[in-house]
């Protein structure tokens, strides 16, 4: 009896956070917000895509039709101009002033996980990227935003002071969702949950400065789409590289029951503020 | 199930049963072979390129006594159900990950989900080889810094038949090819340094070799004009590492992290990230060929080149021998009962079969008096030899 239970409490779940987080098609318009978000001992300056406009640490993510564009209004609440932005084959960009409010069509995009952000200097050091998930049609399906963060950069942004791109990089944050670990095993947008058998699609944006490789344990997953290696789609690995501003798309299928971690294996960025065990980590559990 | 780890165990064991068996008095000692046993320790050496001896963390086989950075090459067949049995005399910690092997939760080396080997206890890890192909161990207590030390290997699964996989291409021999990096201010004190982010690795290996250290010996490769030789590839840096292959090799990538991936391709330039590992064909253009193959090591942070390796690479019938594994020192008399004597006044250290040190010193007389009956292993810089104390 316990396992159709869990399929209830599962779906019921997913159902409550999509209402919650998920931009969906038909709602159309999007707030960038302005707020903190707080990490340790550091309380830092944020931009964040909402669905909403009251501030969360959590950037938005879209479920597109595949092949379709659709109609999307961008609220900007910021006093500094920004844009939506997404790189494809071709980039597309539409500029949102300060203060304002632009309406315009997103491009059709082939199935996959896509990256959308603001290109600008401080929209995307204080973290205005999100995803769009293109054609992804399960009951089980999860995503990843990964992103890097170094606070003194922060700084600069939100004070408008010029950013010492030529200082070695050193981010002290690495972040899923915006969340950092432990934290990360309770998202539910993230933490992937499911019953021995299932199969699930994780979608993976890297919305950060740096390049960053995710190691599963346990599992192998299957490339189903790739904005940068698109070489590599079919491969089955453990062990994946997600270049600057890439986006994959993943199928797992839980072959075995247990609860495995997944982490960056750039070991530097399992930490926060550089303590031990943080940072980009996450954990798979399967139910037997 | 073939091993050479377990070959050279058993030929520890071959010889003191050898020892044993010419001493009537002790003939009722231990002979029964042990099997393989990993062990951990925290107290090792490496030397650099420029000579500078560096403090390693790492693994070992107990029968040799000793941890080496990376730790020692584990070989299976596909299919080989293994339980690999883990010592750790160390004082901290530690655990084995088995990283794409895909081994269930009990055996995943993890702390918090798994198990921890603490000091002076042993551990098991039960799995099966399912899949060949090339993978990675480490441990997995405070990664970020136990790996930086050296607690890291690489594991290869033959394909029984000859070939890479099922259906997949002959070759003729495999080379091993671990990449990694290290920061030296955190080896020479690791006690010191957090913060962990700004890990900034300043010395990079193949092998845990670097500069000349590549340029000599066996870590020459080779391989006959017409056949073709199986890179190994893997990285436990933290690094991103590219390989430049001279296109006349035709390096073709057949497999990623023990999987065949679904069309092979050049692979002239080859990214490896941490965590990741290929399976590359080369084959040396003629039987005059001699050339190397350049490792680049490039900042993940900030995407810069920050090192580089070169690996040589030749037609085997030009390459050198591989050099002579060191003779093992000579001890007398072995069995012992109060002392052993070797030809040298040298540096060594006594370890038992857990891999504890117990002795250690520079004069060519020691003193074993203070140990207890059994089986113990002599390191010296020309290798171990194992003695009995009776």
């Amino acid at each position: 009896m316990k396992r159709p239970v869990f399929i209830k409490l599962t779906s019921i779940m997913v159902l409550a956070h999509c209402i919650a987080c998920t931009t969906a098609i038909a709602q159309n318009t999007i707030w960038i917000n302005t707020g903190e978000w707080m990490q340790s001992a550091d309380t830092m300056p944020a931009l964040r895509f909402n669905s909403t406009a009251v501030f969360d640490t959590v950037n938005t993510f879209f479920n597109a039709p595949e092949n379709a564009g659709w109609e999307l209004t961008v609220i900007n609440t910021d006093s500094v101009a920004h844009n939506f932005t997404i790189n494809t084959s071709q980039t597309f960009t539409e500029n949102i002033p300060a203060g304002e409010e632009v309406t315009f069509e997103v491009p059709a995009l082939l199935f996959g996980t896509y990256r959308y952000y603001s290109s600008d200097e401080r929209g995307e050091v204080l973290g205005l990227s999100g995803l769009i998930k293109v054609g992804i049609d399960s009951d089980l399906q999860f995503h990843w935003n990964l992103a890097d963060w170094m606070p003194s950069r922060m700084d600069s942004a939100q004070a408008g002071t010029p950013i010492d791109w030529d200082s070695g990089y050193i981010p002290k944050y690495f972040s899923i969702n915006s969340h950092t670990y432990p934290n990360t095993a309770n998202d539910p947008l993230g933490t992937v949950t499911m019953n021995l058998g299932d199969t699930c699609l994780i979608s993976i944006v890297n919305g950060g400065f740096m390049e960053h490789v995710l190691h599963f344990h346990g599992f192998h997953v299957e490339i189903l789409s790739a904005t940068v290696q698109t070489s590599r789609v079919g491969w089955t690995k453990d062990t994946l590289p997600i270049h600057k501003g890439e986006g994959l798309t993943l199928l797992l299928v839980a072959a075995q029951a247990g609860v495995y971690p997944v982490h960056n294996h750039n070991l530097v960025a399992v930490t926060n503020a550089g303590f031990y065990p943080g940072g980009m980590l996450t954990m798979i559990t399967v139910q037997p | 199930m073939k091993s050479i780890n377990r070959i050279m165990i058993w030929g520890v064991y071959l010889i003191t049963a050898t020892i044993l068996a010419k001493t009537t008095s002790i003939t009722a000692q231990v002979l029964q072979p042990l099997p393989p046993i990993m062990f951990s320790e925290m107290n090792g050496t490496m030397i650099l390129d420029d000579g500078m001896e560096l403090p390693i963390w790492g693994y070992g086989l107990m029968a040799d006594g000793y941890i080496t950075l990376p730790g020692p090459l584990l070989e299976y067949e596909t299919g080989d159900n293994v339980n690999l049995v883990f010592s750790n005399p160390s004082p901290e910690s530690h655990t084995i990950h088995l990283h794409g092997l895909d081994v269930n939760q009990a055996n995943d080396g993890v702390p918090t989900t798994s198990f921890l080997v603490v000091t002076g206890q042993n551990g098991a890890y039960n799995f099966t080889a399912s899949n060949p192909g090339t993978f990675l161990y480490h441990c997995h207590v405070t990664t970020t810094l136990h790996l930086t030390m050296g607690m890291y290997g690489m594991i290869l699964v033959r394909h029984p038949d000859g070939t890479l996989f099922e259906g997949g291409p002959t070759y003729h021999s495999d080379a091993p090819l671990l990449f990694s990096d290290l920061e030296i201010a955190t080896n020479l004190a690791p006690v010191q340094s957090y913060p962990f982010h700004d890990i900034r690795p300043d010395y990079f290996m193949v092998n845990g070799l670097s500069g000349s250290q590549l340029d000599s010996g066996p870590s020459i490769l080779s391989c006959p004009f017409g056949s073709q030789l199986a890179l190994r590839l893997g990285s436990m840096a933290y690094t991103r590492t590219r390989l430049i292959f001279p296109p006349s090799l035709n390096a073709t990538c057949w497999m990623s992290d023990g999987r065949p991936v679904p069309t092979p391709f050049s692979a002239d330039t080859l990214d490896i990230f941490p965590g990741e590992r290929f399976t590359v064909l080369i084959t040396p253009p003629s039987t005059s060929f001699d050339g190397t193959i350049e490792v680049q090591y490039w900042d993940m942070l900030n995407s810069q080149h920050v090192g580089s390796n070169f690996i040589r690479f030749r037609d085997a019938s030009l390459a050198t021998p591989p050099a002579l594994t060191p003779p093992s020192i000579i001890i007398s008399p072995n069995p012992a009962h109060n002392s052993i004597t070797i030809p040298a006044s040298i540096p060594w250290t006594v370890f038992d079969l857990s891999g504890r040190q117990l002795l250690s010193g520079h004069s060519s007389s020691i003193d074993i008096s203070s140990l207890a009956t059994g089986n113990y292993v002599l390191r010296t810089s020309g290798g171990s030899t194992p003695f009995v104390k009776y």
